[in-house]
């Protein structure tokens, strides 16, 4: 058998050290919060990641569950890290390729009221933030919720703040000064009226307020008010006006992104929006 | 069901008509359906059967009957069971009938028998509570191992319960589950342990991950 003759390579080429590309497209770096995670088999696992750079990703990571992984600390709700992703075409799942685990947050699973705050956080973030739409601010504010549920500070305050946070992050922070459809000084003595669909406070609609039109007392919408001004409540405020401030925020947030969180009645037990409040 | 054509052969979605009869295709796609089994294994199996004694595939077909006709979940602490009778456990006299380990699913049961180390009860809860799914309190058997706390004519052997061990798995979920279940069973004046958490026998520090370390940190005992 006669073999082709061609040109001899040139030998420049052949002095070449060869490359190897094992991985095509390099992987991302970010850091993120697991949101939500669920068995997609035995040893792998499907999660939603805050990321701080990314935003909302949702994500495969294979053989996650096995131990040696490299996943340290696994891949569960709550859990903080800084990781590595491969980006896919929209549709399809990211491919989590590390999950070097930087943070926990004890205190949650050790208090089920705290349990229950941290739930709420993460229920509320993936249901209000759209994939890959980058917050960093939220992504920080939810951070710095769980530092405060695991440091021990008020529930109600922690809630309250990172509310306040999301709906600011999002685009659709409350109109608190001026009334939301007319943009005159709202009206009430006693208390002021709270519209979802306006976005924002109206004028007091009297004892008897409609179902989409709330009541709410003057110290609570002060209490808005001051973080819209960029300030926090302090540690030591009363956990019955943080708790009806973060109440009001949380069912806004519901009527406004017609979101139903089922982890809702959880931190605010009382089911009713704000329009029972007494001036 | 394989769509057929007027051969009797069963059509392949996407490719045509199958080369397979249809009662080939059908258990193809029986085992295709089952975790863990692709469509490539899935074959090996069917054909496997083929091949084998046709009692070897029966003896299969009366097991797979006979799962689904006759095992239940046991009526004190729904462990698997078969029809009409409380689970070997449970029947069993020699167990300390006061000692109830609490689990998540039944193969959680069956590891920690493996281990030869346990010889109270259980109790089932058919899975753990999860907010972010709505999975509540109400979806799960919380409230007949409560009644077992509560009345002891409905625990094995009708005795009083003395200690509750919680065994759920060690996830923010199962941590969650355990306050909620510490919270209801406490108020009752039962004994609530936990499993210990942290550094498993025989392995190394260097190689442990963060939060075993964290929890064997926070878990440590005293030497005394």
């Amino acid at each position: 058998m006669e073999f082709a003759r061609g040109p001899r390579p040139d030998a420049r080429i052949l002095a070449r050290p060869i490359v190897r590309y094992a991985c095509p497209v390099p992987p991302v770096p970010d850091q993120g919060v697991c949101i939500r995670q669920r068995e997609w088999s035995e040893t792998s696992q499907t999660a939603v990641i805050l990321a701080r750079e990314h935003g909302l990703l949702r994500v495969l990571a294979k053989g996650s569950r096995r131990d040696k992984a490299p996943y340290s600390g696994g891949l569960e709700v709550l859990a903080r890290a800084d990781f590595d992703f491969i980006a896919k075409p929209a549709g399809q799942l990211a491919l989590l390729t590390s999950w070097d685990l930087s943070e926990t947050y004890p205190a949650c699973r050790a208090e089920l009221p705290r349990f229950h705050a941290s739930m709420f956080l993460a229920d509320l973030v993936g249901r209000a933030v759209q994939d890959a739409d980058p917050h960093p601010k939220l992504h920080d504010a939810l951070v710095n919720a769980l530092r405060a549920l695991d440091a021990g500070d008020p529930v109600e305050r922690a809630l309250l703040v990172f509310q306040w946070t999301l709906l600011v992050e999002i685009g659709h922070k409350p109109e608190l000064t001026a009334h939301a459809g007319t943009g005159d000084p709202p009206r009430g003595a006693r208390a002021l009226g709270f519209s979802p669909d306006l976005g924002g406070v109206v004028d007091d609609p009297g004892p008897n307020p409609g179902e989409r039109t709330w009541r709410a007392r003057p110290e609570t919408i002060a209490t808005l008010r001051h973080l819209d001004a960029g300030g926090e409540p302090p540690v030591d405020a009363d956990p019955a006006a943080l708790e009806r401030s973060g109440r009001l925020l949380a069912h806004y947030t519901r009527a406004r992104l017609e979101i139903d969180p089922p982890t809702l009645g959880l931190v605010y037990p009382d089911p009713s929006p704000p329009r029972s409040e007494r001036g | 069901m394989p769509a057929g054509n007027p051969n009797g052969r069963a059509t392949d979605p996407g490719t045509g008509p199958s080369a397979y009869p249809s009662a080939v295709v059908r258990l193809i796609d029986a085992f295709a359906r089952l975790p863990g089994i692709g469509r490539r294994s899935a074959e090996r199996l069917t054909f496997h059967l083929l091949k084998s004694e046709p009692e070897a595939a029966l003896s299969l077909s009366r097991a797979v009957a006979d799962l689904k006709n006759t095992v239940r979940h046991c009526p004190v602490c729904y462990n698997l069971a078969d029809q009409g009778d409380v689970c070997g456990v449970c029947a069993d006299p020699k167990r300390e009938r006061g000692r109830v380990l609490v689990v998540e699913q039944p193969k959680d049961l069956i590891a920690l028998e493996q281990t030869g180390m346990y010889r109270g009860l259980y109790h089932v809860l058919m899975g753990r509570l999860d907010p972010l799914d709505g999975v509540g309190p109400g979806e799960l058997t919380i409230d007949r191992l409560l009644a077992r706390l509560d009345d002891p004519a409905t625990n094995a052997g009708a005795t009083e319960v003395e200690e509750i061990i919680l065994g759920l798995n060690p996830t923010l979920e199962g941590d969650g589950t355990a306050l909620y279940l510490n919270e209801q069973i406490k108020s009752r004046g039962v004994r609530v342990t936990r499993l210990a958490r942290g550094l498993p026998t025989g392995g190394q520090l260097e190689f442990a991950n963060k939060a075993v370390l964290a929890d064997a940190i926070q878990g440590r005992q005293s030497m005394e």
